[in-house]
């Protein structure tokens, strides 16, 4: 029989060893929390666990595949799939096309905005599932580091910016949501170019608009875009419509609040914006001209080369 | 007293592989993203297995297995790596230490407890997320405790006819 000693005693050893994993823990705690020196680890540490999160996966795949086979025709699967990676791709280029427009109407040059997105490449990829964590708002994607996707890479949708990629692994990437508490975006409100942090709140449908003095001219309805003075998101994407201003007595900034354009709960289907050339071990990808209709790789991957701004 | 301290003869097969199973299976179920209906009567089921096996296996201290189980979850949930291994090894303290008492409770009894480390649990989980609001789930995220104490009785009885299936010791 084992002695009640034995059973609720703990050694010395035992205490040493729940202080040292304690001390590790707190320390691995502090370093992710202030620094970004564990992003290599957790990449690695990603790649191990994707087997549990494929697994997890496998009920929602029958779900999902279950309510596919309504529509289980191949051909039209395709086609569907291709328009969509089409329309996406279409209403990037409008998104540009609207920005370019309002820069000649305010005849300001925002600096280095043109050529910045110009300069890089796209490439669509699938939203897989999203983390269950009710404090964080993250998807997971279909391409990782074998990609070329790396942390920090900007994500939209056909609607405007979702957010940027926190964690890769070897497969798959995840993607911070502009909702999140810890994202926050610089933006300018495409009317009158006046600068802010967009900040989100963990809330699906609002943002926070801060630091706007409040001498600044806004309106309910102005869109906000990226101002890339961060270096981190392309300037003159779209991101949000405020949809209400606020006057708080005695402050100095608006109290503003957005909705996000980008379908941030229903859009399956996102751009991730390469900053530069990719690193991708894909060679099955084939360039596109500007004017050139649309080449998919696996009718989820398509990319566009470089081009020149107007 | 529904443990049974009687060592079994064969000890010399332990299979500790069955705790490391069970609490994979675990973090597997807990990673499923569930319709949000179903959510409210699924509670985590990782630190509720884990649970049973610190009552259960007493010649362990399963501070590794806390540690490792908690960083994975981490990675799993995109919550800072250290954050859950720390929750589980200020979870696993007291009942280490309270390992005797525990296990000579009824069912009953022992679920109420679940239930009250399960809000503890809970409880850690938002201050270690610096009292943000689990955006859209508060009810369901301090709730999951009463629903591991209804739940517990069930994987309780699972996990000890596992655990004498397996002759786990």
């Amino acid at each position: 029989m084992l002695s009640i000693a034995k059973i609720n005693h703990l050694s010395a050893r035992d205490h040493w060893q729940l202080l040292a994993a304690f001390i590790c823990a707190l320390t691995l705690l502090i370093v992710d929390e202030q620094t970004q020196l564990m992003g290599q680890l957790r990449s690695i540490l990603t790649t191990l666990v994707q087997p549990i999160e494929q697994i997890a996966r496998i009920p929602e795949l029958i779900i999902n595949q279950h309510n596919q086979a309504i529509n289980d025709q191949a051909n039209l699967q395709h086609e569907v799939n291709r328009l969509r990676n089409q329309v996406l791709l279409l209403s990037y280029e409008k998104q540009q096309a609207a920005k370019l427009e309002q820069e000649n109407e305010r005849l300001k040059m925002l600096l280095g905005v043109s050529s910045q997105l110009n300069k890089g490449k796209l490439v669509v990829s699938l939203v897989v599932d999203h983390a269950p964590n009710p404090f964080k708002q993250i998807l997971n994607l279909n391409k990782g580091s074998h990609d070329g996707v790396s942390v920090g890479m900007p994500v939209m949708d056909a609607h405007g910016m979702m957010g940027r990629i926190i964690t890769t692994s070897y497969t798959e990437s995840s993607l911070m949501l502009i909702t999140d508490t810890d994202a926050q975006i610089p933006v300018t409100i495409r009317r009158t170019g006046d600068r802010g942090i967009l900040q989100g709140n963990g809330n699906n449908d609002t943002l926070n608009l801060k630091f706007l003095p409040s001498s600044a001219q806004v309106r309910a309805g102005d869109l906000l875009e990226t101002s890339g003075i961060d270096g981190h998101y392309p300037a003159g994407l779209a991101v949000a419509q405020i949809t209400d201003v606020q006057a708080q007595a005695g402050a100095i900034f608006w109290k503003i609040t957005a909705q996000p354009l980008a379908k941030l709960n229903t859009s399956r289907e996102v751009l991730i914006i390469f900053p530069d050339q990719p690193k991708t071990n894909d060679n099955t990808t084939l360039p596109i001209s500007n004017n050139a209709p649309v080449t998919s790789t696996d009718d989820q991957s398509i990319k566009i080369p470089s081009q020149e701004a107007p | 007293m529904i443990f049974s301290a009687k060592k079994h003869p064969h000890h010399s097969h332990q299979r500790h592989w069955v705790i490391w199973l069970t609490l994979l299976l675990g973090l597997i179920v807990d990673r499923i993203n569930w319709p949000s209906d179903w959510a409210l009567i699924i509670p985590n089921l990782t630190p509720l297995i884990l649970f049973y096996w610190v009552i259960a296996i007493a010649q362990r201290n399963f501070v590794v297995t806390a540690t490792v189980i908690g960083i994975a979850h981490d990675v799993l949930f995109h919550s800072n790596l250290g954050a859950y291994a720390l929750i589980y090894l200020l979870l696993i303290y007291p009942l280490l230490h309270m390992r005797l008492q525990l296990r000579n409770t009824t069912l009953f009894q022992m679920s109420l407890i679940v239930g009250f480390w399960m809000l503890i649990h809970q409880g850690l989980i938002w201050l270690i997320n610096l009292g943000k609001s689990p955006n859209g789930h508060e009810l369901t995220f301090w709730l999951s405790a009463l629903t591991a104490t209804l739940l517990w009785p069930l994987l309780f009885i699972s996990l000890r006819s596992l655990r004498k299936a397996m002759h786990v010791h």
